[in-house]
């Protein structure tokens, strides 16, 4: 059945007002310039904040790894969804920037920790936070909530990140004897690839009495992700509405 | 002037006016988009063959050869840049722009705006955990290393030179959409931003030299401000807001479209 010609009429009109923003070439343009701030901020953040426990596969343990990955690697996707939803109505912000962060990790690994400091990229591979990612974007658009995205969302993202990253790191946790120790290969692998100003005592993993919890340690650590990762999750929020949504239309009055 | 080609002969004289800025704001964006990634691929280039090489011990004659000199370069260079570049850059039209003509301006300072953000990349992505790399593998004997060379002294000022052209092309051809209300919060934070992360450098500098020292624990605290500043960018999202919404304000006074 065709369109009435009325609303024809009025479909036209608007193509035609809006005709300079339909113009693709602004997309292309504007798609790009995305991309590019999106990978430098997630990963400058990422990296400063969390990045030791993602650079190399003998810092990726039970105790920190979890914990300060998905807590800190949340900022920018959750800024990114508030104003890719806001502003846009598209529910692909978190997605986006997890996709922007590992592609910029990747790169680095590959160029820089392999290719200029000659490491072997089994040791300095990125986790990742995609499938979660795509998790928050979906609880979004479901419930176009941001309680119950933060609810079940952030949630999920804390806590399903070690079992989302389990298929990259379990050839890393096999036990084996060196020197008379049982090490985990990760272990041997940080002794075999030295890293003179990464000093064995400056290695912040497993501290404390974390093992006293036996079993339980990773499923501890996912339950505390999983809570820190609200405030995470808002405090992003806050980056995106304060920085990023409010500053249009601002203007600093002039005496 | 290079003659209008015959394809926007054909447009209407608005259109036509519109094609050709159009097209020179395409031509800005792969020119400059080109041009960032070559320079940065030569730097990396030149750190793969002279860092372990030339670059260990800052007290041998060939580190000053190498890489005091290389420093040296890039801020020559981004110099000359700026003093060719800006005043070109903010030349102002004659007339008063018509809603085509303006839409292309539009379509300019988003190029301008795609190659600030191709610098950020290797500012605070590609060169930043580079950084991470020869810093927890290589001792330090100086502020000026190899990584630090490219890092912070030519990235660094590329992201301001970049950031401040696209502010001073707003400012001279978009100055009622930006500047008639005001100073917008959009640039200041933008601007904030990119000043706020070169100043950062000799904290961290600062840092190292005293409570972390030589050695690398990248998620430190000295490193925080790096983070705190990034988050300024977020503000890029606010020009691109402010610049489409009027490009739809354009479409609507736009009378040669409505006759049409």
């Amino acid at each position: 059945m065709g369109m009435p010609e009325q609303a024809q009429k009025s479909q036209q009109l608007v193509r035609q007002r809006s005709r300079f923003l339909l113009d693709r070439r602004y997309d292309a343009i504007f798609v790009f310039g995305v991309l590019f701030i999106v990978i430098g901020a997630a990963h400058v953040v990422f990296m400063l904040l969390a990045g030791d426990w993602d650079f190399w596969t003998d810092w990726k343990d039970r105790q920190w790894w979890p914990l300060m990955v998905p807590v800190m690697g949340l900022i920018v996707p959750s800024a990114l969804q508030y104003i890719a939803w806001t502003l846009l109505r598209l529910p692909i912000g978190a997605t986006l920037a997890a996709v922007c962060l590992v592609i910029g990790e990747w790169v680095n690994r590959f160029f820089n920790f392999h290719g200029w400091t000659d490491f072997p990229l089994n040791f300095v591979w990125p986790s990742t936070m995609v499938p979660t990612a795509i998790l928050l974007d979906v609880i979004l658009m479901w419930t176009n909530s941001w309680l119950l995205t933060t609810l079940f969302g952030a949630s999920l993202w804390g806590l399903l990140f070690g079992v989302e990253n389990m298929p990259l790191i379990a050839p890393f946790r096999i036990p084996v004897e060196y020197g008379g120790y049982v090490l985990s290969t990760a272990d041997v692998q940080g002794f075999q690839y030295l890293r003179t100003t990464t000093p064995e005592y400056i290695r912040i993993v497993e501290q404390g009495n974390f093992r006293a919890f036996l079993q339980q340690f990773s499923t501890v650590t996912a339950v505390a992700a999983a809570v820190i990762s609200f405030a995470s999750y808002w405090f992003g929020q806050l980056i995106g509405r304060v920085l990023a949504v409010l500053p249009i239309g601002k203007f600093m009055k002039q005496t | 002037m290079s003659a209008p080609s015959q394809a926007t002969e054909a447009l209407p004289k608005g259109d036509a006016a519109r094609e050709r800025e159009m097209k020179s704001a395409m031509r800005l964006w792969a020119f400059g988009a080109v041009f960032v990634a070559i320079a940065f691929s030569a730097l990396r280039v030149y750190q793969q063959v002279f860092a372990f090489s030339a670059g260990m011990d800052s007290t041998d004659p060939a580190y000053k050869k190498y890489w005091t000199m290389l420093l040296f370069v890039e801020f020559i260079a981004l110099a000359i840049i700026a003093v060719l570049w800006y005043p070109r850059l903010m030349k102002k039209p004659k007339e008063a722009p018509t809603p085509q003509i303006e839409s292309g301006y539009i379509m300019k300072l988003w190029a301008l705006l795609a190659i600030f953000t191709l610098t950020v990349f290797f500012q605070a992505s590609f060169f930043a955990e580079q950084d991470a790399a020869w810093h927890q593998t290589v001792v330090r004997d100086t502020a000026f290393t190899p990584s630090h060379t490219v890092l912070f002294y030519g990235a660094f000022p590329a992201a301001i030179l970049t950031m401040l052209a696209t502010f001073l092309y707003a400012r001279s051809h978009l100055p009622h959409v930006f500047f008639s209300r005001g100073f917008p919060v959009a640039f200041a934070l933008m601007i904030a931003g990119v000043v706020a992360e070169m100043s950062w450098v000799a904290m961290n500098e600062w840092w190292h030299s005293g409570p972390y020292g030589t050695e690398e624990f990248f998620s430190t605290p000295g490193h925080w401000g790096f983070v705190t500043n990034a988050f300024l960018y977020a503000a890029i999202f606010s020009v691109w807001g402010m610049s489409a919404k009027r490009l739809i304000e354009l479409g609507r006074s736009d009378k040669e479209a409505d006759a049409a």
